[in-house]
């Protein structure tokens, strides 16, 4: 399964292991993610004095983050803080809501997504999404997980074949959908959807995985199973979770950002953000006291 | 954030869990406290009565342990608790631990009293055993106060006042000794109230344990092996920095 990425992930000039071996060197020169002086090499995203608005309502107000690549991020905060709207600016979604406005910027790799040559669609497979409820198409499990290699333009069989194989058994399904590949997606149980549209994420290589409460209609079961996944996802892609579970950010993120009325009002490391934080306002919302 | 603004949970019963759980500690406290007046009492005097009811009493320290052990387990399950709702637990979990100790040393000190020492101790030792005691009884009553009103430069007081405890327990060894040497026959006797100086020091032992425990709640940092310089250091610096 790794050699199907390794075919296409492979820069000319670096092998995979001299890449993930600067990248760990570059992490570990970091002690703290709210550094402006960030290596390149360990930051996937950045995000500068980004705001957003929808219409007059301004949404988000001048976020600055750096996000840590081949690491899990989660955004908490209450409903309406703009979670899921900064989420949205990193593939691009925000430019489909009519009224929205964006100043600031967001460089993936040191390059603005905000530029005008950017090709959006590349930046959408770049940039991979999943969303709170399950949303495979009314195809085949196999035609969901290689939809996105089809509009790619690939044809070969024997290439599909090991990518959505690869995919699924990425993604914790493939021993149980191994004998079933022709039912209909929709056939699945939530918890097996959800994982599915993991795989077809996954199954076109992105640099980032966005994961928009991506338990939230789950049994807790399927939850966990989807947890362990992101924990095997993460010494490969970079992942950024929204989650409304504090407990889920606290159990599989690395780091953690408490956003507030569209600002960042603390951002670090989870297990300190969750043991002992910083602002005042980041305390009340994760002990769950009147803010 | 150095209150613990119990009472702002959204969920009323959460309130209540966490401020119960936090009165009785200090009730256990309490009754540590006055097993240890009692005790120290007993043991100058050589008040057998006084030392059986301590010996007695050591069960409701026992029972309240348990008793709050079982509530900070079912708070976890339920809850969940994060940032200083989590230290509390964890501190009371430790707390609890060090108190039901202490209460062991208490009982060690008033059995003694009720089967070997009979209060004929040489004026000086007792003297000196007096002023152990009263220290003793100083740094628990300071870190329980300390505990209720999350007091960290109280904390830090009770931490250091150890040292002080460590110095005099070694002064009364070395007194002890030369009674042991000048006297062969006191040894038993002697060795008798080197055990309860032993009892009095390791009760200061775990009133320190306790101070580390109430800045780890009130700052969020494991001071545990960490020299208390540089932890009022860093407070400072904390300080200028809000």
């Amino acid at each position: 399964m790794s050699e199907v990425r390794a075919t296409e992930a492979v820069d000319e000039s670096t092998s995979p292991e001299e890449l993930a071996a600067e990248v760990e060197e570059a992490r570990e020169a970091v002690t703290d993610v709210l550094s402006e002086d960030m290596p390149r090499a360990a930051c996937q995203l950045r995000v500068n004095d980004l705001s957003l608005w929808y219409g007059d309502t301004r949404a988000l107000r001048d976020v600055n983050l750096s996000i840590m690549r081949h690491r899990v991020t989660s955004f908490i905060g209450p409903s309406g803080c703009g979670k899921t709207t900064l989420l949205r600016c990193f593939n691009r979604l925000s430019d489909l809501v009519p009224g929205c406005r964006v100043t600031g910027d967001v460089e993936l790799e040191g390059e603005s997504i905000y530029a005008p040559e950017v090709d959006v669609s590349q930046l959408r497979r770049d940039v991979g999404m999943v969303f709170q409820k399950p949303n495979p198409f009314p195809k085949s499990i196999y035609e969901n997980v290689a939809y996105g290699l089809r509009v790619q333009g690939i044809r070969k069989r024997r290439q599909l074949d090991d990518t959505v194989e690869w995919a699924l058994r990425a993604a914790a399904l493939w021993d149980e959908v191994k004998d079933r590949l022709d039912d209909s997606g929709l056939s699945l149980s939530g918890g097996q959807q959800q994982r599915l549209v993991i795989a077809r994420a996954i199954a076109v290589q992105p640099k980032v995985i966005l994961l928009d409460e991506p338990c939230s209609a789950l049994d807790p079961i399927s939850t966990l199973k989807v947890e362990e996944l992101i924990q095997q996802l993460r010494d490969q892609y970079t992942i950024i979770v929204v989650t409304h579970n504090m407990q889920q950010a606290a159990r599989v993120s690395d780091y953690t950002a408490f956003l507030y009325m569209g600002e960042v009002i603390e951002y670090g490391d989870t297990d300190q953000v969750f043991t002992n934080p910083r602002a005042r306002a980041t305390e009340d919302y994760i002990t769950g006291r009147y803010g | 954030m150095n209150q613990l603004n119990l009472g702002q949970h959204i969920s009323q019963k959460f309130n209540e869990e966490l401020e119960d759980v936090r009165r009785k500690v200090l009730h256990m406290g309490g009754i540590v406290e006055e097993q240890l007046v009692n005790a120290l009492q007993a043991m100058l005097q050589g008040d057998t009565e006084l030392a059986g009811k301590v010996v007695a009493n050591d069960q409701r320290v026992n029972a309240l342990e348990v008793e709050i052990d079982e509530e900070c387990t079912l708070i976890v399950a339920r809850r969940q608790p994060a940032a200083t709702d989590l230290r509390l637990v964890m501190a009371v979990i430790r707390t609890i631990n060090d108190l039901e100790r202490i209460g062991d040393e208490i009982k060690r000190v008033a059995k003694m009293v009720r089967e070997e020492l009979d209060g004929s101790m040489e004026e000086e030792v007792r003297l000196e055993i007096e002023h152990m005691g009263d220290q003793v009884r100083a740094m628990l009553s300071q870190v329980l106060d300390a505990f209720a009103r999350t007091d960290v430069n109280a904390a830090v007081a009770v931490a250091r006042a150890d040292h002080k405890v460590d110095l005099k327990y070694h002064a009364i060894t070395r007194h002890l000794m030369t009674y042991m040497a000048q006297d062969h026959g006191s040894i038993p006797q002697v060795l008798n109230v080197l055990w309860a100086a032993r009892a009095l020091e390791r009760i200061g032992d775990r009133c320190q344990n306790i101070a580390e425990y109430v800045i780890y709640l009130v700052i969020g940092k494991d001071v545990r092996h960490v020299s208390l310089d540089d932890v009022m250091a860093e407070l400072q610096a904390q300080g200028a920095a809000d």
